[in-house]
């Protein structure tokens, strides 16, 4: 193989959410070792917890100079539709990395938000798939 | 492991796109060398790969004039990627609206190849729902479009193009016989 590559991207979480009023959000996959509704908000907003790890290990990603500029890591999220044609009724999508209280732990958790239009928290109908991956800078 | 994959994905890029406290844009990452904006428009911008050093080095395409890889001429490189092959991820890191919202709704990538060089630069569009051209934070700060915005690039096609196994066996000894 050609080495294009700059740097690995380490794969630290792969899976499914989905989520119904009733049940709550379910995430299949592995490298979270929870997920629940962010406090407050009923809908389209996700709390999902990373596996714990070991010593230097994933479970966290190191972190940044704020929660809000962590370089170390990388997200993508991809809506599943629902319905013929399979639409998603999601038009919006943002993650933020949580950091730990525990000071040099890093981000041990992750945000997912999801908006329908006009703009408005929503889960998704198809459910979601996220891929989080740690980098190297 | 299980072979599943027809052809491995390589990345070669990845980074944090911010907005420093005088408006212009950054990079925080690897595999790129520069960043600027693409027009007057907020959220365009342009991304230029890292040059490499040789053809199979970053941002590199294929051999130069190897029929097959890449265009009809059968020239691509040496430091362009394959049309393609691009692969890109964009995703918008919430914003100050809790719990991390953002309005950012379109996220674009256009590439543009250069014959002889191939893909040297990625051209990103950010937008709002209502199609509003947006800048992905605001400048130095995060705001209510969001914290920042993430990009990785892959070579969808990192080994060799579409590649013929040899296949030794008692079904298949067209390379060699036995007694």
């Amino acid at each position: 193989m050609t080495d294009y590559a700059v740097t690995p991207f380490q794969p630290i979480v792969q899976g499914v959410v989905t989520a119904t009023a009733v049940a709550g959000p379910v995430f299949d996959g592995e490298g979270i070792s929870s997920i629940e509704r962010v406090a407050g908000f009923p809908a389209g907003a996700f709390l999902l917890t990373l596996d714990a790890g070991l010593i230097g290990n994933a479970g966290a990603v190191p972190p940044g100079t704020s929660p809000l500029s962590d370089p170390n890591v990388r997200t993508m999220l991809t809506m599943r539709g629902a319905g013929a044609p399979p639409i998603s009724n999601i038009v919006a999508t943002g993650v933020l990395y949580v950091l730990s209280p525990v000071p040099g732990v890093g981000a041990d958790q992750i945000i997912v938000t999801t908006q329908t239009f006009p703009l408005a928290l929503a889960d998704p109908n198809g459910g979601f798939e996220i891929i989080v991956w740690r980098v190297n800078t | 492991m299980a072979d599943y994959a027809a052809v491995p994905v390589q990345p070669i890029a990845q980074a944090l796109l911010t907005i420093d406290a005088a408006g212009n844009p950054q990079l925080t990452g690897q595999g790129f060398s520069s960043v600027v904006r693409a027009s007057v428009n907020p959220g365009d911008f342009l991304l230029t790969l890292d040059e490499g050093t040789s053809v199979a080095d970053v941002g590199s395409g294929g051999v130069v004039d190897q029929p097959g890889f890449g265009y009809s001429t059968g020239i691509v490189g040496p430091n362009g990627l394959d049309p393609r092959f691009v692969r890109v991820s964009i995703t918008i890191r919430g914003g100050t609206t809790a719990p991390g919202l953002t309005d950012i709704s379109d996220r674009t990538a256009s590439i543009t190849s250069v014959p002889g060089e191939g893909v040297t630069q990625i051209r990103v569009a950010l937008a709002t729902a209502l199609d509003v051209p947006t800048d992905p934070m605001g400048a130095g700060v995060p705001n209510a479009h969001g914290s920042g915005m993430e990009i990785m690039i892959w070579n969808g096609n990192a080994g060799p193009d579409n590649a013929q196994a040899v296949l030794v066996g008692p079904l298949f000894q067209g390379a060699m016989q036995f007694p």
